[in-house]
């Protein structure tokens, strides 16, 4: 960006935001159906579950009936909250284990790499080809074998391990980014790792710990098939518990929308607050 | 972890040839201490199960050896019935591969037009166009789908009614979910939707990297915006577009509950199944658990080998640069 090589780049750059205002309608108008057609099915829900059922079922569809919480009540008295809290304890506490065991690594890969770091993030990336289907059934035997069906710890580590390798590859790429100059400076000054880790380290990767939490927690629980077939009424998570209910409820629009979206309520509040960290994390995860 | 935390503080340059030579020895092995955990839970939770499901895949495993817990070993008795007959070849691969090809191309396609609206927009429509996009993507695939289907419902969805209501369907209707073809296109509208919100995002944020200047310089000869996309935006942005498209590639072919949770998805319609849906429902429903994990090995290798072309492709890339 040397302004005097750019001279003319940048005269047009002038040019081209003094004419936004008028070509500007136009993007506005892209940019609200776009973001309406993103949000269009949890809008539909929402719109939903407020109705009655004889609104929600009405046609047409009554967009301006009176608001109601028949839907919300009764969802609430169906006893969702086990599975729901099920959910909370599978996505936060596999979470904070995949960070535990990501940080170390990711830091071994970027700031002071072992030889091989590319052949070690190859066999992370790797992982990620084995389908879960695949996996399904070797977890199911042994699992029966050891007792762990319907054991709401199974899922942890799988959620652990099926998080690890997006987590580790996400931590490099903020790790990447500390200045190594930096880190060199603190050696010679003599500051210990501790110390080198929470002052040049830290402010440079929080963003980079949030978002790989984020993604890990919105992954965790979201997940159906290892959910659905390894447990059962004591380790049932939300997502599972919401198809049972689907199931023997589907001709009530408007509990069913309730209920999906308070079972969505969580991952849809964490990707709206963390968009920027979320954003980034995810560029930083799959581009580099 | 803290040994360096004993160190005296005071010398400003150590020479490095001066520390005894055990130290360096750690120093080299402490990182592969760092890697241990992650490299041993993910060898024991994904590595034995690609084992072990080899290993099923070529024996007579049903409800009756899971009593006994002596499986029968039968070769490729397994794959010989996945593979023989025309369902493999006529249904379920169709279903995989055109499903996907289609689903990937939606995604990437409208991905990259979201991404360079995104680039035009300000601060404040930006921000708006993005969370929406994040909700978009953090919506649960069980929740979409959900939608997607009460949408389409065959008795009182929104679609039907409206079509009917516009004299473009007959009162009896139609119900999309038992033909293959309109089951599919009500899934691919799904995946899509679910899909192209990260792909826009990662791509916008690649979009970034390319250089004003570049794009300036066209312009100043001429080169139209389309002109300009293809000789500027697409090579610079190659390896993004590259892992763009071998992720969508890869969940689109894993895709299971956006199947599984529409009507018939669950077992009833086999028209319908892809890879993943035929391995599970062969196994959990019908017991089968051999040729189950045959076809989830099946499925593996298929997605094995894509993803080694794409990687191939795309490192043979930046061998180059």
């Amino acid at each position: 960006m040397t302004t005097t090589l750019a001279r003319p780049a940048a005269t047009d750059l002038e040019i081209r935001h003094a004419k936004q205002p008028r070509s500007g309608v136009l993007l506005t108008g892209a940019a609200w159906i776009i973001a309406v057609l993103f949000v269009l099915p949890v809008l539909w829900m929402i719109l939903t579950s407020f109705h009655t059922e004889q609104d929600a079922a009405a046609n047409p569809p009554k967009l301006a009936a009176p608001l109601s919480l028949e839907g919300y009540r009764s969802f609430f008295d169906s006893g969702p909250w086990p599975p729901l809290a099920n959910s909370l304890t599978a996505s936060v506490v596999s979470t904070l284990l995949v960070l535990l065991l990501a940080l170390p690594a990711a830091y071994a890969l970027s700031i002071k790499p072992v030889k091989k770091w590319s052949d070690v993030m190859f066999f992370f990336l790797s992982t990620k080809f084995l389908p879960v289907v695949a996996g399904l059934l070797p977890v199911y035997l042994f699992a029966q074998k050891v007792n762990l069906l319907d054991n709401i710890w199974l899922l942890i580590i799988l959620y652990t391990s099926m998080n690890l390798p997006i987590a580790v590859w996400m931590l490099r790429s903020f790790l990447s980014e500390v200045p190594t100059e930096m880190l060199e400076a603190a050696q010679v000054d003599g500051a210990g790792l501790v110390r080198t880790l929470r002052e040049i380290v830290a402010p440079v990767v929080a963003p980079g710990i949030a978002a790989a939490a984020l993604i890990c927690f919105i992954f965790s629980w979201n997940e159906l098939l290892f959910a659905r077939v390894l447990t059962g009424t004591r380790a049932e998570t939300a997502p599972v518990f919401l198809t049972g209910f689907v199931t023997s409820q589907g001709l009530f629009l408007a509990k069913v929308c309730a209920a999906s979206l308070v079972v969505s309520l969580p991952v849809l509040a964490a990707g709206f607050a963390a968009q920027d960290k979320l954003v980034q994390g995810l560029s930083m995860g799959a581009v580099r | 972890m803290a040994t360096s935390l004993d160190e005296p503080a005071a010398p400003a340059r150590v020479d490095p040839a001066a520390r005894p030579r055990r130290v360096r020895r750690s120093r080299a092995a402490r990182p592969w201490l760092l890697l241990a955990g992650p490299l041993l839970v993910i060898a024991g939770l994904l590595l034995y199960p690609i084992v072990r499901v080899t290993v099923l895949s070529f024996q007579r495993y049903g409800l009756k050896e899971v009593i006994s817990g002596k499986p029968e070993f039968i070769g490729l008795d397994n794959y010989r019935e996945a593979l023989s007959g025309d369902y493999l070849w006529k249904t379920v691969l169709p279903n995989t591969v055109v499903f996907a090809a289609v689903a990937v191309a939606g995604t990437v396609v409208l991905g990259t037009l979201v991404a360079l609206l995104l680039q035009h927009l300000g601060p404040r429509l930006r921000a708006l166009v993005i969370g929406s996009a994040l909700v978009a993507w953090a919506l649960p695939a069980v929740t979409g789908t959900y939608v997607w289907v009460w949408i389409f419902d065959p008795d009182s969805g929104i679609v039907r009614r409206t079509l009917i209501a516009l004299g473009m369907l007959d009162p009896e209707g139609f119900n999309w979910f038992t033909d293959r073809l309109s089951f599919y296109a009500i899934a691919v509208l799904n995946v899509i939707h679910h899909g192209y919100p990260f792909i826009a995002i990662t791509i916008f944020a690649g979009l970034s990297t390319v250089p004003e200047e570049l794009h300036e310089a066209a312009k100043l000869d001429g080169a139209n915006a389309w002109r300009r996309f293809w000789s500027i935006t697409v090579p610079l942005m190659r390896p993004v577009f590259a892992v763009v498209t071998i992720l969508s590639t890869i969940w689109d072919f894993k895709v299971f509950a956006q199947i599984y949770l529409m009507p018939g998805g669950d077992g009833s319609n086999p028209d319908v199944f892809n890879l993943g849906v035929w391995s599970y429902v062969s196994s959990i429903n019908q017991n089968k658990y051999g040729l189950g994990s045959a076809i989830a090995v099946l499925l593996t290798l298929v997605l094995l080998v894509i993803t080694m072309i794409y990687v191939r492709a795309l490192f043979r890339e930046d061998e180059l640069q």
